[in-house]
């Protein structure tokens, strides 16, 4: 709604007493327009981007392609492209854990990191808006669920497009093998603000 | 809300509390709980977005193995689908390739559709246009190059878009992998991946409920 201009009637009776009428009139009319960002104290509500995958090694494929097996290292969970009108988004966190797929036996990465990046293209360069590292060395290990605090970042609708990169330390792609042989899932979920429309 | 009811005070006269007091509590009234989306809230729409991680070209049936087979039809199927449970307006759709390398056939004519439709896709044909209303289509360009072709991360498909999808809309993604009919010698293929991985990402607008 617009701001009702409302005038002071002063304290005395030699003023005019309808000026405290007008200043209601004004506020009735201005309510019946109430605006998200002018008028409404919590106007934004949350989104939530969720990713599920694994990581592992390529599985065989068939035929002689060697130069095709490699240690999946590198992955990306998710993307997308803000929503129309988002000049008033506004990232808030991501979390993230990741559990072997043989919890007791199973290989695992020494290290998860799990980045979220934003572009200006979709095709273009991607750079970190920010990111969290799962080690297998903590207590609960790569199952300890880690969250990081965005929301001390701007957003910028001149990368309006993100993705999850997912990146595990190193497996050999030798044909020696590491925990490529045991699956390590993953789940990621960034959270974010952005008004009504 | 409605509209307050509100006493006239005229001017030059006296200041009476009483009326002023009870103009105010009139607009407290009709503010308290009674403010109505559409009539006093300029925003009265949210967001709501679906995520999805697809994968697609899963097939056997292109292992083609002699000149014969080059020429029989492609595979294609839904590979994604969402019933719309109320009416709701599509506004950005988005489709990523998520695999570091998707390798394709020279040749092959590959294409992922976002589609819209008021019957179930259950029947799939070849015939896209009779399959509903294309939305948004991420195509794996296969012709440029000699021998295989590499997709990298980063390929993908945006669409800005004003849907409108009523009750009981089926979305879906549609793939298809199709040959060319000048393309039947055996060395036009070789499939070495025959899956990709695609994010597909839907952004909805429809009032609050």
């Amino acid at each position: 709604m617009s701001i009702p201009t409302l005038t002071d009637p002063a304290a005395s009776i030699t003023n005019d007493a309808s000026v405290v009428e007008q200043n209601d009139r004004n506020i009735a009319a201005s309510i019946n327009n109430l605006e998200n960002t002018t008028n409404v104290v919590q106007f934004k509500g949350l989104r939530v981007y969720g990713g599920t995958g694994f990581l592992s090694r390529t599985p065989p494929l068939e035929g002689n392609y060697p130069n095709y097996i490699t240690g999946r290292t590198v992955n990306y969970f998710i993307f997308w492209n803000q929503h129309p009108d988002s000049s008033d988004a506004a990232y808030l966190d991501m979390s993230a854990y990741a559990i072997r797929g043989n919890d007791f036996v199973g290989e695992q990465p020494d290290t998860v990191t799990v980045t979220l990046q934003k572009s200006a293209s979709v095709a273009g360069v991607f750079s970190s808006v920010g990111s969290l590292t799962l080690d297998s060395a903590d207590a609960g290990g790569l199952s300890l669920v880690k969250t990081v605090d965005l929301s001390g970042t701007a957003y910028s609708t001149s990368t309006p497009f993100h993705r999850v990169k997912v990146e595990a330390s190193s497996v050999a792609d030798d044909g020696s093998f590491g925990w490529g042989n045991s699956p390590v899932f993953v789940v990621v979920n960034v959270r974010m603000k952005s008004a009504s429309a | 809300m409605g509209n307050p009811i509100l006493r006239r005070i005229r001017n030059n006269t006296f200041g009476n509390g009483p009326v002023v007091r009870a103009n105010d509590g009139a607009l407290l009234a009709e503010l308290q709980g009674n403010a109505a989306k559409k009539i006093n809230i300029a925003q009265y729409n949210s967001y709501h977005d679906i995520t999805a991680k697809v994968s697609f070209f899963a097939s056997d049936a292109l292992d083609i193995s002699d000149d014969a087979q080059a020429s029989t039809p492609a595979e294609s199927g839904i590979v994604w689908l969402h019933r719309v449970p109320r009416k709701k307006n599509l506004v950005r759709s988005s489709m990523y390739n998520l695999l570091n390398q998707l390798l394709v056939p020279q040749g092959l004519d590959a294409n992922v559709r976002l589609m819209k439709s008021d019957k179930f896709p259950g029947d799939p044909s070849f015939d896209v246009e009779e399959m509903g209303e294309e939305i948004d289509k991420f195509t794996i360009d296969t012709t440029s190059a000699s021998g295989d072709t590499t997709v990298a991360v980063g390929n993908g498909s945006t669409s800005t878009e004003n849907t409108l999808c009523r009750a009981g809309d089926y979305l879906f993604l549609y793939s298809t992998f199709s040959i060319p009919e000048d393309k039947t010698k055996v060395d036009d293929f070789t499939l070495l991946i025959r899956y990709g991985t695609l994010s597909l990402h839907l952004v909805f607008k429809e009032e609050h409920a």
